[in-house]
């Protein structure tokens, strides 16, 4: 039982220290090519990078347009579904085509084919809210 | 097969009580929604991992409690303990791979967000989950490879339950099939609390509140080879044990830390006195010399289902390894019925360690119910099921007890049963379990 606790600290702990590593690479990439987002803060670049707060305005859901960075609002709630995009039983490219707008006509007849989804999809869709249209929400 | 559900129920209750949360995840969603692609499959074994794994925790906090029912799920209370090294090690490795099997889904997006996904601060729900998990690798690592004095472990130990309140949190607070499903939740609120309670119970209240028995150090026989024989006297109600049981003891003396730990009862079952024969194998036992008679004993228990009584044959094979003999003890001194036949093999490296070998004799001369059979391992080797079977003539129709050091118990348990002995007549204490 020992050499199943070591194992699998063994793998947990690379793999976290890969992922991290990975990330804080990708995150100063991403930094070295808009220098001036984060000129002057000196705390711990991942953690402020995420300390902001946003306006769940339409410019914003705009913004997150593809299929890497995929917001939705349905009935005047903002969705984050990048993650379900890949899961989606109707298709990635459906959701994509919407990423980044207004969709609660797409959602409510499968992309104009004339069912609403079912209240499965409804309950799976809540998991991916990130708040009310004009609210406001901590990133 | 009534044996097999005697030893086997608790583990069947344990089986059951992690997979339900399981099977009513897998209800919940079509499989095809669950298992569609890699990110989904890795999402899904993340989630079912998490939910085990608490599951799991909860039972494992239960299974701390010293109930007097688990001698009978478990048939003794100490294959409680066994489930609960094995059940927290399982446990803990699923919860480890819950987190990095969810990070999977992230990674298809970039390997920022799944960076983001295993940092504290983002989400409170997930904070809480990191801190749970960090916790629990801090102080399952220290019970795993730390070299801690017992009492130091124990405390570490007990912090597990503030690991276990933070997992509490983050299930509660996360959005999943847990927040949407109200039989899950539920479920898991309720197995939780009761794995915190019993836990709280062990590692706090049972100080104060308690049904223990107080005795009195009347004797202390300080025999050879480290061995002291400790003589009790009740000084209120008397504890009612069957003989081979056994009952944790907390000694009040100067001399000793004033913790838990188990010991065969080595006396006769009586109302006005019982033996604790304790070998020098550690910290702890070191000092049991020192005891004085005055100081003050609380007894918890009895536990145990290591007794000749709950045999089924009335031929019985009792093996002891060195201070495993005292469960033996206890029996050979309440040995009355002769209709039993019972060959006793004490095992020793040398004459000079069998420091009760003159008592037993003494008892097999008068009964005739007992065989005795020394053995040393210095000129006889360690003895095998072999040497068993040739020297009393025969295994069938018998019930085997061993109680001794791990390695003599797994090996002559193998050996037996490629002998053809049946594990349901095989029935063996492991002392060393805390």
């Amino acid at each position: 039982m020992k050499k199943l606790v070591t194992i699998s600290l063994f793998i947990f702990w690379a793999a976290v220290t890969a992922i991290l590593t990975a990330g804080l690479i990708q995150y100063q990439n991403t930094k070295t090519r808009a220098p001036q987002a984060l000129s002057n803060q000196t705390v711990d670049p991942l953690i402020s990078a995420l300390d902001q707060t946003l306006v769940l305005d339409a410019m914003e859901i705009s913004r997150h347009n593809s299929a890497k960075d995929c917001w939705l609002l349905i009935d005047n709630k903002v969705y984050d579904v990048t993650a379900s995009i890949a899961s989606h039983p109707g298709g990635a490219q459906m959701i994509i085509s919407f990423c980044g707008r207004e969709a609660s006509e797409a959602f409510n007849t499968k992309g104009g084919g004339g069912e609403s989804h079912s209240q499965k999809a409804r309950t799976m869709l809540a998991d991916y809210y990130l708040g009310d249209l004009g609210g406001k929400i901590e990133r | 097969m009534k044996i097999f559900w005697q030893k086997n129920s608790g583990g069947i209750i344990i089986l059951v009580l992690s997979l339900l949360p399981a099977l009513e995840w897998l209800r919940l969603a079509p499989l095809n929604t669950r298992f569609y692609n890699l990110s989904a499959t890795m999402t899904s074994l993340g989630q079912v991992a998490g939910l085990v794994g608490l599951a799991l925790f909860s039972v494992n906090l239960v299974l701390t409690g010293r109930l007097k029912i688990f001698d009978r799920l478990f048939f003794g209370l100490n294959n409680a303990y066994n489930y609960h090294r094995q059940i927290g090690a399982i446990g803990f490795s699923l919860l480890l791979f819950h987190p990095l099997l969810l990070a999977v889904a992230y990674l298809q997006i970039s390997t920022l967000a799944a960076a983001r996904f295993l940092l504290p601060f983002y989400d409170a729900a997930i904070t809480y989950g990191i801190i749970s998990l960090l916790m629990m690798i801090l102080f399952l690592g220290l019970t795993f490879y730390g070299s801690l004095k017992y009492h130091h472990w124990k405390i570490t130990h007990k912090l597990m339950l503030v690991a276990f309140i933070f997992g509490l949190l983050h299930v509660l607070s996360i959005t999943s099939d847990v927040s949407r499903d109200p039989f899950l939740k539920t479920y898991l609120i309720a197995l939780g609390l009761l794995g915190l309670g019993v836990g709280a119970y062990r590692a706090v209240l049972s100080y104060f509140w308690h049904r223990n028995f107080s005795y009195k150090i009347q004797r202390l026989n300080r025999l050879s080879a480290g061995i002291t024989e400790i003589e009790l006297a009740p000084i209120g109600r008397a504890l009612d044990f069957l003989s081979g049981q056994f009952v944790f003891v907390r000694f009040f003396s100067r001399h000793i830390q004033s913790e838990s730990h188990p010991f065969s009862i080595s006396s006769a079952p009586s109302p006005s006195q019982i033996s604790l024969a304790i070998k020098s194998l550690g910290d702890f036992t070191d000092r049991v010399k020192d005891l004085e008679p005055g100081d003050t004993v609380s007894l918890e228990g009895p536990f145990g289902k290591f007794s000749y009584r709950n045999g089924r044959h009335k031929k019985q094979i009792w093996i002891a390894g060195g201070i495993g003999i005292t469960p033996f003890l206890s029996m050979a001194r309440s040995l009355t019925d002769d209709r039993y036949q019972i060959d006793l093999y004490y095992c020793v490296r040398q004459p000079g360690e069998a420091v009760f070998l003159p008592e037993l004799e003494n008892i097999a001369q008068k009964n005739s119910a007992l065989h005795l059979i020394p053995w040393y391992s210095q000129t006889s080797g360690y003895l095998t099921g072999q040497a068993v079977e040739e020297k009393s003539a025969g295994l069938r129709d018998k019930d085997i007890f061993i109680c001794g050091p791990d390695n003599l118990m797994s090996a002559l348990k193998a050996q037996l049963r490629d002998q053809g002995v049946a594990a349901s007549d095989i029935y063996s204490e492991e002392f060393k379990f805390l």
